[in-house]
C-alpha cells in the first residue's frame, strides 16, 4: 500500500476545511486506501498553532486519532543530521520523517519551503506533492 | 520569530552598572528572542556566569495567518476533481 507522509500544513487544512483536498485525502486514509503517517514533531508544530487556527490541543489530538494517521515518535537530532545544510533547518524534521518512515509521498501545502524543485530533487525517490496532485493520481 | 541561531561563540565586554545590572547586547537579545520582563535562568559556574533563555527554540516553523489562508486556497478542489473523488470514496465505502 502507498505510504503518505502528512506535514502540519495538510493536517491543519484538513481540520479547517472539510471539503478541501487535505480532508478528502484523510478520508482515503480512514478507508484504508492509503497509509497515512506523520510524526510527534509535526503534531507539536500543529499544536503550536492551536490558538491561531481556533482549535484546542484536545481537539487537535482527537482529530489525529480519528484520522487513522499513524504517528511516529519525535524526529531526534541524530535522525535530522543527514539533512543538515541540505534543507532549511525548520523543514528537516519533515523530510527526515518521511524518509525514516519509508513513505512514497510527502504531502504538503507549503509552496514556499517544500514544494520547490530543489527540495523535490533532493528528496527523491520520495515525491513531494500537494494533496490535489496526489488525489488526481489516486482517482 | 528568529530560529536560525549562530553556533559560533560571541564575546562582548559588558559594564556592570548600579545594583549589578548589565545590558545584554541588543543583537543577542534579538537573536535569542529575549524580551523585557522575560525570566531567564542564570547559573554561576566557578568564575563564570551563564544566562539561558527560558524558552527552547522550536525545531519547526511558525506560520502566519496569511500562510494558513493561502494553504486553504491551494487546498480547494476543482468541481470535476471533487466529483471524481466523491465517486471513488463512495465505491470504497460500498466495498
Amino acid at each position: 500500500m502507498i505510504r503518505i507522509y502528512f506535514d502540519a500544513s495538510v493536517i491543519i487544512a484538513a481540520m479547517l476545511s472539510p471539503t478541501g483536498g487535505s480532508a478528502k485525502l484523510i478520508q482515503f486514509v480512514k478507508l484504508g486506501a492509503v497509509f497515512g503517517i506523520t510524526s510527534q514533531t509535526a503534531i507539536a508544530e500543529i499544536e503550536e498553532h492551536a490558538f491561531k487556527i481556533g482549535k484546542t490541543t484536545s481537539k487537535i489530538r482527537q482529530f489525529i486519532q480519528d484520522s487513522g494517521i499513524i504517528v511516529r515518535e519525535k524526529i531526534n537530532k541524530a535522525e535530522e543530521e543527514p539533512y543538515q545544510g541540505l534543507v532549511e533547518k525548520e523543514d528537516i524534521h519533515i523530510v527526515a520523517g518521511a524518509k525514516l518512515t519509508k513513505c512514497d509521498y510527502l504531502v504538503t501545502l507549503d509552496k514556499k519551503h517544500l514544494l520547490k524543485d530543489e527540495v523535490k530533487k533532493l528528496a527523491k525517490p520520495l515525491r513531494i506533492v500537494n494533496p490535489k496532485e496526489y488525489l488526481e493520481k489516486l482517482v | 520569530m528568529k530560529q536560525i541561531l549562530s553556533s559560533q561563540p560571541q564575546e562582548e565586554y559588558l559594564r556592570i552598572l548600579g545594583k549589578g545590572m548589565v545590558t545584554i547586547p541588543k543583537e543577542w537579545r534579538d537573536e535569542l528572542g529575549l524580551e523585557e520582563g522575560e525570566i531567564v535562568k542564570a547559573q554561576k559556574i566557578g568564575n563564570k556566569m551563564v544566562i539561558e533563555s527560558g524558552t527552547e527554540r522550536v525545531p519547526y516553523r511558525i506560520f502566519s495567518n496569511e500562510e494558513i489562508e493561502q494553504w486553504l486556497k491551494e487546498d480547494r478542489l476543482p468541481p470535476v476533481l471533487a466529483k471524481k473523488i466523491e465517486r471513488k470514496l463512495k465505491s470504497l465505502t460500498s466495498d
